[in-house]
């Protein structure tokens, strides 16, 4: 449910992190409006609460990144896992403690649970290291001849490309792949076969139904 | 589900945004699992029948300030650790100091006292009773502070296990002293906080499995 680790690079916080020239002045700016906007919350603005959650999210994720380095998968799980907690707790939060140590409390915790179940998950499972070798290569052809597949396919004209690709590659029966493209059932079964042809043609073999 | 997303929702959530009020909720908790303490010393042990007089002692005051002073300021601590970003090292350096201070005077009644009187103290038939008294009758308040400290969110689970567990065991002793008919500063320096201890042992262990949140 929580997954979204491609738009890690958006936020000011991440650059601020980042670039290390954080001064005392501009943590003080920082834990002033976090805090103005969290203890609103409590009255019930829900505008001043989003905007909050919103750049907390930001100065999470670049302290996550730089803990995480090694799986930056996780990064953007632990920031929404921080965000729902610092959702659920807000009641262990005192108006008269700093936000910023309340926060950042909050998501060193969830980045020591996050180890601790790394921890465990290692313990009870073999790591795959020593078939690194076996697999890597597989994965490599497997990679290209989809790239072959795709580049030939290329080729063809986009009428008998898509009924290919659908019924062929996807696995959709004629009828579904009918609906979908907007042919009709039997225009489909013959742009397979033409198009098949064509390929088999490009390739110097026979194609034979 | 994109973080923006899970920001709006979590924000549109108007019903739960005034903080809840835990603090009345909690205590309420905790004096009901004393009193059950309480109850559990009355009906097995029973009250010191001579409690009256033993309170123009001043070594009666000497113990019942001693344990309830852990009892307060472990308290206060657990209030401290259930806030993330709160440091609780104030209170822990309280408790300490009245531990080091209940441990000085029983080192001076050791070295002051009558021999037999001290051995007996430490080591006599009876004073085997009081830790595991102690620990026994903080079974309920052990289970009060796990469930009160669930409340709040501590992110040292092993160290909240362990004041949660002294903090029952602090409580429990001061439930013991009505009872305890033990003056001696060696037997109380000694085995009432081996009683303490005992909970918060078991608390520090616990602590990783119950208060993970």
């Amino acid at each position: 449910m929580l997954r979204n680790a491609r738009n890690c690079n958006d936020s000011r916080g991440g650059s601020e992190l980042s670039s290390q020239t954080i001064t005392l002045e501009k943590l003080q700016q920082r834990e002033v409006a976090l805090r103005a906007g969290f203890v609103a919350s409590r009255g019930g603005n829900s505008v001043a609460y989003n905007a909050c959650l919103k750049t907390l999210a930001g100065y999470l994720r670049a302290f996550f990144r730089k803990k995480l380095q090694r799986v930056p998968d996780d990064i953007e799980d632990l920031v929404q896992e921080t965000l729902i907690a610092v959702h659920n707790q807000r009641h262990t939060y005192d108006a008269n403690q700093p936000f910023t140590a309340w926060a950042y409390a909050i998501a060193r915790y969830k980045l020591v649970d996050r180890y601790r179940q790394f921890a465990r998950h290692d313990a009870q499972n073999d790591t795959l290291d020593e078939f690194h070798e076996l697999t890597i290569g597989e994965d490599d052809n497997a990679h290209e001849a989809k790239r072959d597949v795709a580049k030939l396919l290329e080729s063809l004209p986009e009428k008998q490309r898509t009924p290919i690709q659908l019924v062929k590659l996807e696995g959709l029966s004629v009828a579904e792949a009918a609906e979908k493209t907007g042919q009709s059932e039997s225009a489909i079964k013959v742009n397979v076969h033409r198009g098949l042809k064509a390929l088999a043609a490009k390739l110097g073999t026979t194609y034979t139904l | 589900m994109k973080t923006d997303d899970l920001i709006s929702m979590l924000a549109r959530e108007p019903a739960s945004l005034p903080a809840p009020a835990l603090g009345a909720p909690v205590r309420a908790v905790l004096a009901l699992a004393a009193g059950f303490s309480f109850a559990m010393m009355a009906a097995w042990l029973g009250l010191n029948p001579a409690l009256r007089e033993d309170l123009a002692l001043p070594m009666f005051w000497v113990k019942l300030g001693f344990v309830l002073s852990l009892a307060v300021s472990l308290g206060y601590a657990l209030t401290r650790l259930g806030r993330p970003g709160r440091n609780a090292k104030p209170m822990f350096a309280a408790a300490g100091l009245f531990a080091l201070l209940m441990f000085a005077l029983g080192c001076f009644a050791a070295m002051t006292g009558e021999r037999d009187e001290t051995l007996n103290a430490v080591r006599g038939e009876w004073v085997y009773d009081c830790p595991v008294s102690i620990a026994a009758l903080s079974i309920p308040l052990f289970i009060a502070s796990f469930w009160a400290m669930r409340q709040f969110a501590p992110t040292q689970l092993t160290l909240a296990g362990a004041v949660a567990g002294l903090f029952s065991g602090a409580v429990a002793a001061t439930v013991y002293s009505l009872h305890c008919t033990g003056y001696n500063a060696v037997y109380i320096a000694l085995w009432y906080s081996v009683g303490v201890l005992i909970p918060g042992i078991v608390g520090a262990a616990l602590g990783r499995w119950l208060l993970r949140w």
